[in-house]
């Protein structure tokens, strides 16, 4: 189990505030943040490769925080893998048993065992120069689960993938994180964050912003910083309530000065003190005329922005309120090319929004 | 119209550029043209010459051999700093290159001459630095040793500072990851800067001449030759100690090379 208690560290226009973060046994926690939110830095500060001035660090409940990082058995990946470019496969991977002088036999024997595990003991004597990208991210893996540390550290690991090795890295993380080690990963992709993580992390800026547990995580799109990390933009604010015996008219807008309220209706629970409203873009319908369905919300609305995505469009509509469009509120909407085909999408096309009672979420 | 202004842009490079590779080709081509063969022959059969040779090379090999000890560790720990720190021990590091050679001979001289406080202990263990081989290796070292430095500096920053964390971080020690990471990492750095340490301690004159007129190292000779017996027979000793020097430039250099490659 790792700990971090109140860590912080200033540089001039950047700091690390007041950081706790446990990750606990077996557990894969992944810390989620935007580039130069501090990820990385809190990484090495683990790692020991960067002092801290204030706060306390343990793993399995041992103090680490003065310890130097080759004392400290915290397996690091980085994100550039650091493989030993002199080295071959085999003896980067046999590195951290050489300087330990093990017996030739027995590193043998381990090393085998672990590029079979990750899948390139085919690869033990070829340059690290001669490998692919998806073949150096699973080298490095062996050369950092052979430590057999209980601490794994892995930084932004998909970066460097393309989709299908992005799919194959996540089979073998997931194989990984079954060998009874906890992980902690860095990502700053969303999708990624929750395809893995047993736990979740949000740091910015240098804060964390929350830390939630998988079955708690559609609770981060209460915040606006979160829910745009998880590329959800239809974030809006509730100004107004008004509830009758079998749903509630939710009076949205886009931020708390905005004078513009936009009706919508919403037959869930309500919580304690309604603040805030997300529309899952996945959940919206678009057609060219209006629905006839059991969805509960319609209106019409103009097409303004349309995104290429990996599964197809992503839109963005302007409500069209008494026959004008408001400049105020906008809808973003995810299509598959099929959809998009069919309505024949173009700018300043007029389409109608749909969307079911259930679907809002309000936090 | 972009390209053909470029175009005679090059021209104009070839033309200045082939020039500057004239002026260093033409003194050497020069000099083996106008060498007598039988001269050259004869020179090479004489026992000052070959003498002379065999100190040169042996004293420069043994100089750059022993301060690499030194030096290399130096150049690692400069690789480390950075700022001012790194800029000052830079600075200290290129004196011997920006004052004159004579100059530095001068001080190397006051450093280790029989009166100084390094002579004297020198000379209780039967050490002089005056006309001996020490004196010519201590000459060399002074004026060589930045070369080494700066290069195996060079070779060391090169490396992604994450390879160093990554070895620190799979259990190596501070000695380890020199050993195993950072040296075989700059091994063609730190070789060129051998070799070019040696090359510099076989061509020094201006140094070695105010420590050690004797033993005569090649150089001395040749001046020695030229105002004793003039160009003609001073030339051969020249052209013989070019050869030399090349070859064993050369030699150093597929060496070199060799091992980028096996890298």
């Amino acid at each position: 189990m790792l700990e971090l208690k109140n860590v912080s560290i200033k540089f001039s226009g950047f700091s690390l505030d007041n950081i706790s973060l446990v990750v606990a046994e077996n557990e894969y926690h992944m810390l989620l943040g935007p580039s130069g939110s501090g990820k990385t830095l809190l990484m090495n500060i683990i790692a020991g490769f960067q002092k801290i001035e204030t706060g306390k660090i343990y793993l399995n409940g041992a103090d680490i925080t003065h310890l130097p990082p080759q004392k400290r058995e915290i397996a690091y990946l980085f994100q550039d893998l650091a493989l030993f470019p002199h080295l071959t496969v085999f003896d980067n991977v046999a590195f951290p048993l050489k300087i330990r002088h093990l017996a030739k036999n027995e590193v043998e024997l381990k090393v085998m065992k672990y590029l079979d595990f990750t899948g390139t003991s085919h690869l033990k004597d070829r340059g690290i120069n001669k490998l692919s990208g998806g073949e150096k991210q699973r080298v490095a893996l062996a050369r950092m689960l052979i430590t057999e540390s209980s601490m794994l550290m892995l930084d932004e690991p998909f970066s460097a993938l393309d989709t299908s090795l992005k799919l194959d890295l996540k089979k073998l993380l997931k194989k990984i994180s079954g060998l009874g080690v906890s992980i902690l990963h860095i990502t700053h992709n969303f999708e990624e964050a929750i395809s893995l993580a047993e736990k979740l992390t949000v740091i910015e800026h240098g804060k964390i912003i929350s830390s939630t547990a998988f079955k708690d995580i559609s609770t981060l799109l209460a915040n606006q910083f979160t829910a745009s990390l998880s590329g959800e933009r239809n974030y809006f604010i509730v100004k107004d309530i008004i509830s009758t015996a079998d749903f509630h008219l939710l009076m949205l807008s886009a931020s708390k000065n905005s004078d513009f309220s936009m009706p919508v209706v919403y037959s869930g629970e309500l919580p304690e003190k309604p603040a805030t409203c997300v529309i899952p873009g996945n959940q919206i319908l678009l057609s060219s005329t209006r629905l006839h369905s059991s969805a509960r919300n319609h209106f019409e609305a103009l097409v303004t922005t349309v995104f290429r995505t990996e599964n197809g469009f992503e839109l963005e509509l302007y409500p069209i309120v008494d026959a004008f469009r408001n400049e105020e509120m906008s809808f973003w909407v995810k299509i598959t090319r099929l959809s998009y085909e069919s309505l024949q999408v173009r700018l300043n096309q007029s389409l109608w929004i749909s969307f079911k009672a259930s679907a809002p979420l309000i936090f | 119209m972009k390209s053909v202004r470029y175009s005679n842009k090059n021209l104009l490079f070839y033309f200045f550029g082939g020039l500057a590779l004239m002026f260093i080709i033409a003194p050497v081509i020069n000099m083996f043209w106008a060498t007598e063969m039988n001269l050259l022959f004869a020179t090479a059969r004489d026992q000052d010459v070959r003498a002379s040779i065999m100190i040169t090379l042996s004293v420069s090999l043994i100089t750059t051999l022993i301060f690499a000890f030194f030096a290399i560790p130096l150049a690692y720990l400069i690789s480390k700093t950075s700022g001012w720190v790194r800029n000052l021990l830079m600075g200290i590091i290129s004196i011997p290159i920006v004052i004159p050679h004579s100059a530095a001979g001068i001080a190397v001289l006051g450093l280790v001459s029989r009166n100084s406080v390094l002579g004297k202990m020198a000379s209780q263990i039967g050490i002089s630095f005056i006309d001996s081989p020490w004196g010519i290796g201590a000459a060399m070292a002074y004026v060589s040793l930045p070369f080494l430095v700066i290069s195996a500096v060079n070779g060391f920053s090169e490396i992604p500072k994450n390879l160093e964390n990554a070895a620190l971080n799979l259990g190596a020690s501070g000695w380890q990851v020199f050993s195993r990471i950072s040296l075989p990492l700059a091994k063609t750095s730190v070789f060129s800067g051998l070799i070019l340490m040696f090359s510099r301690g076989i061509s020094e004159f201006g140094a070695v001449i105010m420590l050690a007129y004797f033993p005569t190292i090649t150089p001395i000779l040749i001046y020695d030759r030229f105002t004793s017996f003039g160009l003609e027979y001073a030339r051969p000793v020249a052209v013989i100690f070019v050869l030399i020097c090349l070859a064993v430039f050369l030699l150093f250099y597929l060496l070199a090379n060799k091992k980028h490659r096996d890298a």
